[in-house]
């Protein structure tokens, strides 16, 4: 029944419709007749009878309203009224849309960044249980991401926080047979490592504990595009017997397809293969203290990271208290979401992109609210007589409403292409640490969002006009008073729009305003090499041959000999740790400077390098000598330091001459001696002052695997295949990688500066045009409210002058006002950018000035044209207007 | 006509307009006429809110409509109770005096 009455109403309205009225009508003929049977004669009862009713229009009203499917029908006619309204004004309508689809566009591809990078970055199940634990040693910062063997083992059996926890370390490996040699970045891991990830094999096990041990450690999993690409995805893999570097592995397992597992941060390299730890804790550097392994754990459920830390950190000054001598002191620990150690500072830059482009919206519906309040001025006359013919306030609301959401979601459908476009341009210029960006899709969750986002974009730019419409005055707005009682209010509301697009687009632009700053102050940085035309290459040796280090340096110096003639290298040398790739930290011992405590040993970057390294990267010497070819394995040990080393070890002192040793207190390494300074590098980023370094003779100390750098005279990128081309005939069964130019390390350590700048660049330009087209608006809408009054002051003499000025004022008025509010905020807000900032403080007053300065300049620009306009009124076109 | 009005209690003018209905088919005026009489003038129902109230409470089923004539000879439309109308009438009526007793006992609580 109710559904039939349904039906009948939405399908046979205009019988409903004709039988209502012809009811309400009869209605009325009855009161008429009581009247006049009352005695009142025919025109007075008539008029009795009308006022009884109250109006048929009205009353059909709201007997319609009290229908079921009411809302339906509405909205429908709202609908399509709406539309007929937005077509109608084709010009405004562009407007609008362009303006939301620029907003709803510029969130729709920061949020799908976001959505890959950040919500799907682990894809894990339970991505939130999984932890990053490290030891923190307060005298060096550098090794507060890994923890050491023996430590992690009493954590391990002390805590009761986790489920599992998992030691990983880098561990790639040459595959030789069959293609051309290839080297394969991997990861050496505890079996439990996939448990503790929640991963399951696509084909074959994972890792049993008895093959992780020193002495059966030979297994092998492949990731799923490695199978696919040299095993051509057979399935009787498992079991197979592969030859990687000098040991012969069996493969157990595969991992499912797309499971880009990115757990080193700052590494662009996704692992193609997995293999035991098998930790051997005989070995050197196995010792207390001496972190060099990466700790993962998955907490309980119901465990929070932070009572997991409180705990950890009970147990490690426990831990810490029994072995004085293991730890430096105050060694703690470290424990934090996975997810936040993987993704550091490009999260920072992603969450500040998303709140940017938040902005960016938020300005975006201020101008459709101010486009639609100045349109709604127009449509009193309109919205007062839907009002006299019964439309009550709720139902005036809802057409306005729904007029701005069909606003928003033609901005936001064309927003959703635009960002399609947009996230293809953000995948050209994000960092590289941001893996598998080439994959991001407009996914169902991101379509999702933008549709909510168009939702509420709808309800923000239309509450404000919606809800001054609805409250016209019937009598004023049916007359056609001009000045309609609510112009003031309004024209507040407006006023106060503007005040907040002002305010937001300072704030977007003081934050590009900061990037651009710590950006130049970067590429200011000197970071005591040089960088440009250098190639770099990286290489390793394995096999019987090259157990004997004379083999292992001819192999180089053979290189070096087909390197050295070819056109456009300028100079070539080896380097054990490439600037801007990894490090290489070692305890600095020096003789007859015995230290209470080995933990009080300084630490330095440690390099083994050919005596052309410094001439070649343009490192200058302070002091002494650099090493030579006469420096070799039989000749006297020697290093050369570094000056912030010389400084800060030797205070005072003549370093020159002095013993040292380098290494692990267990290592038993040589005594060497300091022959040299040279300057300081920076090894880690740009941002990062030299933490000390010191140099060693490659023919006296060979390290595992090197990196060819080679100063060019022309692009080094024109040089990647005969340089590559001089390894393979030298020895073409080792591997060779990595060929890029020393540059592109530069711009990585800068890449999510760049980054943030570039877009936060490009929604503060956004910002900054929007709301000046904000200011234009409500500037035109002012002169045009007061062309009479101009035409009068004009007619008693006013100046074009006086009215530029006025009109000027008025406009400076409003941009002082957003200045002073955006300033307030940008105060507060700027805070989140500081782990992005260098050398520049989030609240720096000289950005601060030259954004307000820029954006006054714009502003006025925008304020200029309506008052022109109003300066060049004539006086008597002026007085007969409206 | 006295125009003291007092305030409809929420859901009593549909018990109003049932109970009127009680005696046979009346048309709109006519429920409007009769509510005014039985309540000795207390409530006046405008055809604002008497109409959407007729509208709706055909919908739920409880009465039902047809075009008739008027004791002038003019066409009108009649309502009248159907048997879910009557039964609602009574529960309606049970549910008010429950009500009003409830109120009545908790004013004179001292």
């Amino acid at each position: 029944m109710a559904l039939l009455t349904l039906l009948r109403n939405l399908f046979r309205r205009e019988r409903v419709d004709r039988d209502l009225d012809a009811e309400v009508r009869a209605h009325l003929d009855l009161l008429t007749e009581e009247r006049l049977r009352e005695g009142l004669p025919p025109d007075q009862a008539r008029r009795a009878a009308r006022l009884e009713l109250g109006g048929v229009e009205q009353v059909k009203e709201d007997v319609r309203s009290s229908r079921s499917g009411v809302w339906l029908e509405q909205f429908w006619q709202d609908v399509r009224y709406g539309a007929r309204q937005l077509r109608r004004n084709p010009g405004f309508s562009a407007v609008a849309i362009a303006t939301l689809a620029l907003g709803i566009g510029a969130n729709t591809a920061i949020f799908t960044v976001v959505n890959s990078v950040i919500l799907r970055r682990l894809p894990f199940p339970q991505p939130d249980q999984l932890v990053a634990i490290a030891e923190t040693d307060p005298t060096d910062t550098i090794k507060n991401v890994t923890v050491d063997y023996t430590t992690t083992h009493d954590l391990e059996e002390r805590s009761h926080s986790f489920q599992g926890m998992s030691l990983l370390m880098s561990g790639g490996g040459a595959l030789v047979e069959g293609a051309e040699p290839e080297r394969l970045s991997g990861v050496r891991v505890t079996s439990n490592f996939f448990d503790t990830l929640g991963v399951r094999m696509a084909l074959g096990r994972s890792f049993l504990p008895e093959e992780d041990r020193p002495d059966n450690r030979h297994f092998l999993i492949l990731s799923h595009e490695l199978w696919v690409r040299r095993f051509g995805a057979d399935p009787g893999v498992i079991g197979r017997v592969i030859r990687l570097t000098d040991a012969s592995f069996t493969i157990v397992g595969v991992l499912p397809a797309g499971l880009h597992a990115q757990l080193f941060p700052g590494t662009e390299e996704l692992p193609e293969i997995y293999a035991p730890l098998g930790y051997d804790l005989k070995a050197d550097g196995a010792c207390r203290g001496c972190q060099h392994l990466r700790l993962i754990a998955r907490l309980k459920p119901g465990v929070t990271v932070a009572s997991a830390r409180a705990e950890l950190v009970t147990l490690m000054q426990n831990i810490v208290s029994e072995h004085p001598t293991g730890y430096a002191p105050n060694t703690s620990v470290r424990v934090e979401a996975l997810r936040d150690s993987v993704l550091g500072r490009v999260g920072t830059a992603l969450w500040v992109l998303l709140g940017a482009a938040g902005f960016v919206l938020l300005i975006a519906c201020s101008n459709v609210a101010n486009l639609m309040i100045a349109r709604a001025t127009g449509r009193n006359r309109e919205m007062a007589l839907r009002a006299a013919l019964g439309a009550g306030r709720r139902r005036l609301t809802c057409q306005m409403l729904t007029e701005s959401l069909l606003l928003a979601l033609a901005g936001g459908a064309s927003g959703v292409a635009l960002a399609w476009w947009g996230t293809r341009l953000l995948v050209s210029l994000a960092p590289a640490e941001i893996p598998r960006l080439d994959e991001l899709q407009v996914d169902d969750f991101v379509l999702l969002f933008a549709f909510a986002a168009s939702l509420l974009t709808g309800l923000l730019s239309g509450l404000a006009p919606a809800f001054r419409a609805s409250r016209v005055n019937l009598n004023d707005a049916l007359k056609d008073a001009s000045k309609s009682t609510g112009s003031r209010e309004r024209q507040a509301l407006r006023n106060s729009l503007v005040t907040t697009q002002i305010a937001l687009a300072f704030v977007l632009a003081v934050g590009a305003g900061l990037m651009a700053r710590t950006l130049v102050r970067l590429l200011d940085v000197n970071p005591g090499y040089d960088p440009h035309n250098v190639l770099t290459v990286g290489t390793y040796v394995y096999g019987e041959h090259y157990k004997k280090n004379e083999n292992e340096l001819a192999y180089y110096q053979q290189v070096f000999s087909r390197l050295r003639p070819l056109p456009g290298i300028e100079g070539v040398a080896m380097v054990s740790t490439l600037p801007l790739a990894g490090f290489d930290r070692r305890g600095f011992h020096i003789q007859d400077r015995p230290v209470a405590n080995e933990s009080d040993v300084p630490f330095v970057d440690a390099y083994s390098v050919t005596p052309d390294y410094f001439r070649v990267m343009r490192i200058p010497l302070k002091r002494g000598r650099v090493f030579t070819d006469q420096d070799v394995a039989t000749a006297e040990r020697v290093a050369v330091i570094s000056d912030s080393c010389a400084k800060s070890v030797f205070p005072g002192e003549d370093p020159i001459g002095r013993h040292i040793q380098l290494g692990g207190r267990e290592d038993k390494k040589p005594w060497i001696t300091i022959v040299g300074i040279v300057g300081d590098i920076r090894q880690y980023s740009l941002d990062r002052p030299s933490q000390m370094e010191a140099y060693i003779a490659q023919a006296q100390d060979l390290n595992f695997g090197y990196w060819l750098v080679a100063r060019t005279t022309v692009d080094p990128r024109l040089l990647e295949h005969s340089v590559r081309a001089a390894f393979n005939e030298v020895d073409k069964t080792l591997p060779v990688y990595m060929v890029k130019p020393m540059e592109d390390y530069v711009a990585a350590t800068l890449a999510e500066r760049t980054f943030t700048l570039a877009l936060l660049s490009l929604f503060g330009l956004l910002a900054l045009a929007l709301a000046s087209i904000g200011i234009y608006g409500v500037v035109s809408y002012l002169v045009n409210e007061r062309t009479r009054e101009v035409g009068i002051r004009m007619a008693l003499g006013a100046e074009r002058r006086d009215i530029l000025a006025m009109v000027l004022r008025q406009g400076i008025g409003l941009v002082v006002a957003g200045l002073l509010a955006g300033f307030a905020a940008s105060l507060l807000l700027t805070r989140l950018l500081v782990s992005l900032l260098f050398e520049v403080r989030p609240t720096d007053f000289a950005t601060s000035l030259a954004v307000a300065l820029l954006l006054t300049l714009v502003a006025l620009l925008a304020c200029y044209v309506p008052a022109r306009r109003a300066s060049r009124v004539d006086p008597l076109v002026a007085l007969h207007y409206e | 006509m006295a125009d003291k009005q007092t305030e409809l209690l929420q859901g009593t003018l549909d018990m109003l307009i049932l109970k009127s209905l009680g005696l046979g088919p009346l048309h709109g005026l006519g429920i409007s006429r009769r509510i005014e009489q039985v309540t000795r003038g207390t409530f006046h129902v405008k055809p604002g809110s008497l109409f959407p109230a007729l509208h709706r409470m055909e919908e739920e089923g409880w009465l039902s409509s047809h075009w008739g004539e008027s004791e002038n000879n003019r066409r009108a439309k009649y309502y009248q109770l159907t048997k879910t109308g009557r039964r609602q009438l009574e529960s309606e009526t049970e549910r008010w005096g429950r009500i009003s007793l409830a109120i009545a006992r908790a004013l004179e609580a001292s």
